[in-house]
């Protein structure tokens, strides 16, 4: 079994798509890291003025109402209207400062978490397409017969060809998250701000990054259980597509209750630990409404989504094992 | 104990929305003692490919019993397979991956040196393109690829399915030797083939298989000599009157372009009855028929028999 594992790794490691797309990812992940970092500005007092000059300016014209408003206004008024009511008052400057004025200063508190979140959802569907590739294209070139020539044991195959790509890819999810922290420290420390960065904040993000490398390890593995039973990585693609944007969407819309079950709302309270759901409201007293929510907790959605990857490495595996391995290699 | 044994083996492919039914195997018996070379022999779809699928586990049986190496197939394959090579219907392998990389991966699995998978290569001719990838390889250079996996192991048995289709003529010869060479250390080879001039030079024993049955076997010679039995060839310059004299004297004759065959008698006697009425043989002879002739009567006649 482990020797059997380790011949999948090496072919799952060894593959061309794999190897670009780990390349494109860290190529994209340097280049978003730049940009951060030319983004960043520790020039507090500069940033200030600009925005203090920016506020009166904006001021100054606010307060001036156009001559043809004011006039409008006036030959609408009723009688015994106060004689200011045609008078504009416009925000002042300081108010406007307060909109103005951000902290250009890149945050590692406040942006961590967010590259955190961007990198577990990239490599989470690189791992999908990953998985369903790696199966796929088994069943395309016609090898999992000369496979099972060597190991004939059905059900041993089918476990190390899921475990391969969920390890691997939480190894890559992992990496990742650690290089893209590091990077965003980096950042934080030389171009950024560090303050509040308390060990509550840092908890929280080690807590999301561990609940996002399950995230990745489920669904590589759906990708490669989906991939399992329809044999051919374009159906697998395509039907889980078709999922997301039709079945999710239209349902979305006809039944919003039942978004508590669909895939995208359970993946994202595993992710941000938990998620708010909006039901449509219901009557309330005279036109009033009741706004009701229902918030889904990371451990609800893992529990949901862990037992669909169940389902779904289930059915392969019946298919696998009931199925013949009959002529062209494969299907 | 035999390498290969399979008794009374049925298979029926069920396919498409209405669940047509196409019967592969109709009770076939096979047995193949250690250290022959046993081809195995039979029209398109006559059912030699399932039986290989099913010997190593890739298509489930409906009935039947198999065993390989001694072991039960398929509840003890897993034990058996170490000591197996084979190349069923054309070699698949990953065309991106070099072939070195595909067999390596292979290896892997078994647990095999990497030694072994050089070795393997050299044996079939392909150390040196082995860096290339197998996209690039021609038909031939897959099938040796194929019989470079099958020979990694080291098998005591070997199932081949028409492992020399698609190799040029020298390719057919190395394959030929080798598996010679193999049969000479003591490995046992069942050798799926169209090609019966190669079966009739390469096999000891050989199974001719019509409709998912077993039609003849036993060894080569026994299968030629059964089928060529008390026939005679015969060319005479007046046919018709030399059929009229033979089929008076109780024998059957057929033409076959200008020769007629005689069954149910010795030249002798053939020589004897036509001596008799003046008529004089210009060609007389047994009729050595060769496995092709046999392959032919044995799997046209069975088409005639309605499947049980």
């Amino acid at each position: 079994m482990i020797r059997l594992f380790g011949a999948e790794v090496r072919r799952l490691t060894a593959r061309r798509m794999f190897r670009y797309l780990l390349l494109v990812g860290l190529a994209v992940l340097v280049f978003l890291g730049v940009l951060q970092a030319i983004h960043s500005s520790r020039d507090i007092p500069a940033a200030q003025a600009r925005a203090r000059r920016q506020a009166q300016a904006d001021a100054a014209r606010f307060s001036v109402a156009p001559p043809e408003a004011v006039a409008r206004c006036k030959t609408g008024l009723p009688a015994g209207a106060p004689p200011d009511a045609c008078t504009f008052h416009g925000p002042t400057a300081d108010e406007l400062y307060q909109q103005i004025y951000q902290d250009q200063r890149y945050s590692f508190a406040q942006h961590a978490p967010n590259v955190v979140v961007g990198l577990v959802v990239a490599v989470s569907l690189l791992g999908f397409v990953i998985g369903t590739s790696f199966i796929g294209a088994e069943w395309a070139s016609g090898t999992m017969a000369s496979l099972l020539t060597w190991e004939p044991r059905r059900i041993r195959v089918l476990l190390a060809k899921l475990a391969a790509p969920i390890v691997v890819l939480v190894v890559v999810g992992a990496v990742a998250v650690a290089l893209g922290l590091a990077g965003s420290w980096l950042i934080a420390a030389i171009r950024g701000t560090t303050a509040d960065t308390t060990s509550h904040a840092v908890n929280l993000m080690i807590a999301r990054g561990a609940r996002g490398l399950l995230l990745i390890g489920l669904l590589t593995g759906a990708g490669c259980a989906i991939a399992g039973f329809t044999r051919h990585t374009v159906a697998a693609v395509v039907a889980t597509v078709a999922y997301l944007v039709i079945v999710e969407n239209i349902l979305r819309h006809l039944e919003p209750g039942w978004e508590r079950w669909f895939l995208t709302s359970n993946a994202a309270a595993v992710l941000t630990g938990k998620f708010r759901l909006f039901l449509p409201p219901t009557g309330g007293f005279g036109s009033a409404t009741l706004q009701r929510s229902f918030v889904l907790h990371a451990s609800r959605g893992l529990i949901y989504l862990t037992a669909l990857l169940a389902a779904l490495v289930g059915i392969w595996a019946f298919t696998f094992t009931q199925r013949d391995i009959d002529e062209g290699g494969g299907r | 104990m035999a390498a290969v044994e399979v008794a009374g083996l049925r298979k029926v492919y069920r396919g498409g929305l209405r669940r047509r039914e196409r019967r592969a195997l109709d009770g076939l018996d096979l047995v193949v003692a250690p250290g022959e070379v046993h081809g195995f022999l039979g029209p398109n779809g006559s059912g030699k490919t399932t039986t290989l699928r099913i010997l190593l586990g890739l298509v489930r049986p409906d009935a039947g019993e198999v065993r390989l190496l001694g072991r039960p197939v398929p509840a003890e394959l897993a034990g058996a397979v170490p000591e197996i090579g084979s190349v069923v219907e054309a070699p698949r392998f990953f065309p991106s991956f070099s072939g070195r990389r595909n067999l390596d991966l292979l290896a892997r699995v078994a647990g095999l040196e990497p030694a072994r998978v050089d070795e393997a290569l050299e044996i079939v001719g392909l150390a040196d393109r082995a860096r290339d990838r197998v996209k690039g390889y021609s038909l031939g250079m897959r099938q040796r690829l194929g019989i470079a996996q099958a020979l990694m192991k080291r098998p005591r048995l070997l199932l081949l399915d028409e492992p020399t289709n698609g190799l040029d003529p020298a390719g057919i010869r190395e394959v030929r030797r080798l598996m010679a060479h193999l049969a000479s250390t003591g490995v046992t080879v069942l050798l799926s083939s169209h090609m019966l001039s190669e079966v009739q030079q390469i096999c000891t024993s050989v199974t001719i298989v019509a409709q998912g049955r077993a039609v003849r076997t036993g060894t080569v010679d026994a299968v030629l000599a059964g089928d060529t039995a008390a026939r005679v060839r015969l060319r005479v310059a007046d046919p018709a009157a030399a059929t009229a004299v033979l089929t008076e004297g109780g024998l059957t004759v057929a033409h076959q372009d200008d020769w007629l065959m005689v069954s149910g008698a010795v030249p002798s006697e053939v020589n004897r009855l036509l001596g008799e009425r003046g008529i004089w043989a210009d060609e007389l002879g047994p009729d050595h028929a060769d496995l092709e002739d046999v392959f032919l009567s044995l799997t046209q006649a069975s088409q005639e028999i309605p499947p049980a």
